[in-house]
Formats: structure tokens, sequence, C-alpha cells
């Protein structure tokens, strides 16, 4: 497969809604929650047809919070809908202690992640959400790496009991699975096969880590495996170790700070099951600024070019 | 839903007088075996807790879960042994498992938790946050259409410091939720001292109201004062009643006292037998 050709783009935010709508055909007990931000999360749509089940708080995050919880008491299933940023920081402990504490079934589906947010500035750009919600007791932490796992991701959401977060980039995705693949909770998923190396990357980063496999191939005369880490909680450690077994060395890439991240978490993995070099791809210790995801994956060193560079370093 | 209102009769008030010092025995040996607590927050909140629980509330006894029951919110959780106490009059809780409040292995935490006894309606502990989940009950209940239920909330006089309340109160009074009715142990004591002196929250009913809700005052610690406020409001609104009381309410040297917010060392068995003997 070569990803020089133009790929169909989905925006995940409009794949989520779709499918939720669709749920909510068959479940009145779905609700969606907002707080002014229903263009952004592109929750409006649902808002349109379920008027009844659409309930707007303002910009009150933290009630937004707490008032899923109440409602879940009730046996509804609300869809919390947000700037990521503002459930993981601002809303954290009403996260913690209203839902997670408690294990409610409240869902949240989180948009504008990482240097992909681009032109909206640090204040929106998340991230430290891996960080946070995985060291957080009872919660699913769930990131979609395109249309086929978030459609799946939704539908386990309205149907699995407890609180789970869906990270919905900004960006639009090419898809990455077949579209007979079956996503599994826990399970990662071999996006390619390949020797020696295996990129272990997330969201937007793993078409990136595909188009650096191809440059490797050309480069070093392999092709290095890429492995897409949907679920960021509870993982199946001897999945991903046999997923791995045959290669030298591991590179982590996310848009989002390596400190506890998906590089954090890699290495929890391996330093207790099967030591084993791991380079981490990622934020370091930074925030990010204004300017288009090309531009701030160039300028952070997060890019394809680095991939391959850093892939280089360690062979 | 228009209700008939529950009569008070004297001696409804009597039994409800005897649950109450009952209630305050109960939470002073829990605190005291305990070794750390909240005196003074839960003596001042006893008689608004008794009369929801013995009277106000439709409740179930034998059934905690009825879902048409009315809900009680703690927001301020660390009321929670005077919840306690009140359960084990209604046979939901062993007089023995009182004294497991804060020790391992208990079902009485600290602060209310959710599902770890049947009949705690939501979580609270982390100040603020009561408010928000009846205001999520009360939508959901107009949803799915059940009117029955109304939806108490204990609000401390602190906690509405706490800029959630504040959310909370403009989007119930923004959904005019009638079935909310929050009551605020306004006892003037936080932590840290005196209320008016650490963030003074007054005018306290002004503030309410031009958030549309509707305000009564009472005297928290007068069972006819606070059916009085419940039963003269007026309109469809969210409604919060104002309850005045003594932080530390029934022991001498509790009261208005703000070293016995938290018990701690000094709350020896010697302080403990004279605090009962004023009971």
């Amino acid at each position: 497969m070569s990803y020089e050709v133009i790929l169909e783009l989905f925006n995940l935010r409009q794949v989520y809604v779709d499918e939720l709508i669709e749920l909510a055909k068959q479940n009145s007990r779905i609700v969606c929650l907002d707080s002014d931000s229903k263009e952004a999360t592109m929750v409006d749509k649902f808002a349109r047809l379920f008027k009844d089940r659409s309930f707007s708080f303002g910009i009150a995050e933290q009630n937004m919070v707490s008032i899923a919880g109440g409602m879940s008491t009730f046996g509804l299933i609300p869809f919390v809908n947000s700037y990521g940023m503002f459930i993981a920081m601002r809303a954290l402990d009403q996260v913690r202690n209203s839902i997670a504490y408690p294990n409610l079934n409240v869902k949240f589906v989180l948009s504008h992640h990482g240097l992909d947010s681009g032109p909206d500035g640090v204040t929106h750009q998340l991230t430290e959400d891996i960080s946070i919600f995985r060291s957080i007791p009872n919660i699913k932490l769930l990131q979609p790496v395109d249309s086929i796992e978030m459609k799946q991701m939704v539908k386990f959401a309205a149907n699995t009991e407890g609180p789970i977060i869906i990270k919905a980039g900004k960006s639009p995705v090419p898809n990455l699975h077949s579209l007979d693949y079956e996503w599994k909770y826990g399970c990662p998923s071999l996006i390619e096969d390949g020797e020696k190396v295996a990129i272990i990357a997330i969201g937007p980063m793993v078409y990136r880590s595909m188009k650096a496999r191809e440059t490797v191939k050309e480069k070093f005369g392999f092709y290095p495996k890429v492995i897409n880490l949907s679920s960021l909680t509870d993982i199946q450690v001897s999945n991903l170790l046999e997923l791995t077994e045959d290669v030298r060395f591991i590179v982590t890439v996310e848009d989002h700070s390596i400190y506890g991240g998906l590089g954090g978490l890699v290495s929890e993995i391996f330093s207790e099951n099967r030591p084993l070099k791991i380079i981490r791809i990622g934020l370091k210790g930074t925030f990010g600024e204004c300017g288009s995801p090309d531009e701030l994956y160039q300028k952070y060193n997060m890019n394809e070019k680095t991939i391959v560079s850093t892939i280089e370093q360690n062979l | 839903m228009n209700r008939i209102p529950k009569l008070l009769s004297q001696s409804l008030i009597d039994n409800l007088v005897n649950y109450s010092k009952e209630v305050r025995k109960d939470i002073l040996k829990m605190i005291q075996n305990a070794g750390s607590g909240n005196p003074g927050s839960a003596l001042s909140c006893v008689e608004v807790l008794v009369w929801l629980l013995h009277h106000e509330m439709h409740i179930k006894i034998n059934d905690p879960r009825w879902n048409l029951r009315d809900r009680l919110i703690l927001s301020k959780g660390h009321a929670a042994p005077v919840f306690y106490a009140i359960c084990s009059q209604l046979d939901w809780l062993k007089k023995s498992e009182l004294l497991g409040f804060r020790r391992f292995n208990t079902k009485l935490q600290t602060h209310p938790e959710y599902n770890t006894l049947p009949f705690i309606d939501y979580t609270s502990g982390s100040l603020g946050q009561g408010l928000s989940a009846a205001v999520g009950m009360g939508l959901a209940a107009n949803y799915l259409k059940i009117t029955e239920p109304r939806f108490f909330v204990l609000l401390g006089d602190g906690e509405i410091q706490e800029g959630q309340i504040w959310e909370a109160a403009m989007s119930a009074g923004s959904y005019n939720l009638s079935n909310i009715i929050t009551i605020l142990d306004y006892n003037k004591f936080q932590q840290d001292g005196k209320t008016e002196s650490i963030m003074n929250i007054e005018p306290l009913t002004d503030k309410w109201i031009s958030f549309n809700w509707e305000v009564k005052e009472a005297d928290g610690h007068s069972f006819q004062s606070l059916w009085n406020a419940l039963n003269s409001f007026e309109t469809s609104k969210p409604k919060l009643i104002v309850a005045n009381t003594i932080k530390g309410k029934g022991i001498s040297f509790m009261e208005n006292n703000n070293d016995w917010h938290v018990g701690g060392k000094k709350f020896t068995e010697q302080v403990l037998d004279k605090a009962l003997s004023e009971l």
C-alpha cells in the first residue's frame, strides 16, 4: 500500500455524531450534553434531531460533568461533549470524584488534542490527558485511529457500563483498518507488519508512522511494524508482547507529553515484562504554540522525519 | 407535582426532638471513637436531616432504591455521621455498625459513597458538586416524565464559595427545576473561622433570587419553622431554604466555637462524657 496516494479523510467528530444518532434512534436513554461547544464538537446535528435529549449548560464544564453524573443515576446514558482541555483539567475533580469514584455510566467524547489543534493555541492543545486519565480507576480511555474504530468505540461506550472517554481529534484522518476490522477493547492492532523495529503510535501519529515506515524501507531496506494502541487503559499485555516479540527496539509516537503518556505507558509495560529499548517521540517538557499541525510537528520533532532519524540512530 | 403537605403535629415534633437527641449522642460517639471528624458542622444540621428523613421525604424504609422516592444529596458530605446515625434509626444500618465510621473495612466512609450503601444517592466529599447532581437528576426526571421525586440538597454555607454552586444555581434557575429543594446549613462558620471573615457570602437571599430561585428563611433547629418554610413556597422556581443554625448546636462548649470544627485529640472520652451529659 502506498501512502502517497490521496486517501479519503474522515472527521472523527462527525463520524462519532453520526454513529451516536443511529444508536440514539434505538436507545432513548442516550442524551447529549455540551458546554457552548455544539459546533466545535459537532453535536449540533444531534441537537437538531433530538431536541429533548440535548442539554446545554453554557460555559460551565464542572457543572456539566456533575450533572451528567446525576442524570446517570436515573438510568440515562449521558454523552458529555467538550474541548478535551476543559474536562481533563478544569473539571478533573468532578470526573474523578463525581463520576469515576462512584463508577457512574457517563461517556465523554473530547475534541482538540495536542498539536493537532494547531492554530487554536496552547490553551486548547491538550497534551496531558493520557497521563491524567489512565491513573484514575474505573475510567476506560480510548483514542480511535480512524472512522472504523470510532464507530465501534461509540457503540462500545453506549453499551458498556461505567465511565468511558473517547478522544476525537480535530484533523480528518484516513481509514487505516479494513472495513471488516473488529476492534476489541484493550487489544492493540497491528496496522502493518514488519521486522527489527516496532513503531507504537496513537491517533494522528499512526498515519505519520505509516509514511515513515515507507521511508525506512527505501533508506534501510526493511519495513518496521506499525502498531496502533487505541485502548490506553486495560491493555492486553500478552497481546502487545506477542506483536513485538522479534523486534530490537520500540519507538513510541504520540501527540501528547511523553511523560505518563503513550511513551510512559509502553515503557511501564516493557520494563515489567520484557526489558527493551524504547525511544519516545512526543512533547518533552514543553508547551506548543500556534501553527499548523505540520509546522508544529516539525518544530517539536514529532514528524515523519524524526521517526525515521530515530530509527536510523538506534539501528 | 402538587402534593398534599405532610402535616406536622406536636406529637410528631416531640418524636423528631427525641430522634435528634439520639442522633447527637451517636454522632459524638462516632466522631470521638474515630479520633477525628467534624462535630461542629454535624451538630448544626441534625434537625434538618431528622426532619427530612423521618418526616418530609417520600421514601420507603423497606425499599431504599424505590425509583419514585425523593432523593437526598449531602453536598456537605462531612455531615455524613448525621446521616449514618439516622440510617440506624431507620434500620438501614445496625447501631453497632456506627462505630465503624472512618475505620478500615466498613461502609461508613468519612464522606457518603454512592453504591456503598444503597440509600446514598450521590457521592460527595469534594465540596460544591451536589447541587449540579440534583440538576442532572431533575433534568433526567423531566425527560423521563417522572414527576414524583423531589431533590433535597444539603449545602454548607462555606461550600457556596465554590464557583460550581453558582454554575448549578444558574442552570437550575435557567431550566426552572421546581423539584429541587436546597437547604443551606447557615451556621456562619467554616474550617478557618467565621464565614463573613473568610469570604463573605452575603447578601445571600438576593444572590439566589437573582439566579431565579425562590428563597425562604427558617430556624434550622425548629421543625415547625423548617416545615413552614417548605410549605410557603409559591412559585415553580427551584427552592432554597436558608436554615439559620448554630455550629455545635446542643453542646454548650461546642456552640459557636470553631475549635470544634474538627474533633481530634482534644475530643477525649472525658470530653465525650461531658458532652453526652448535656443531652
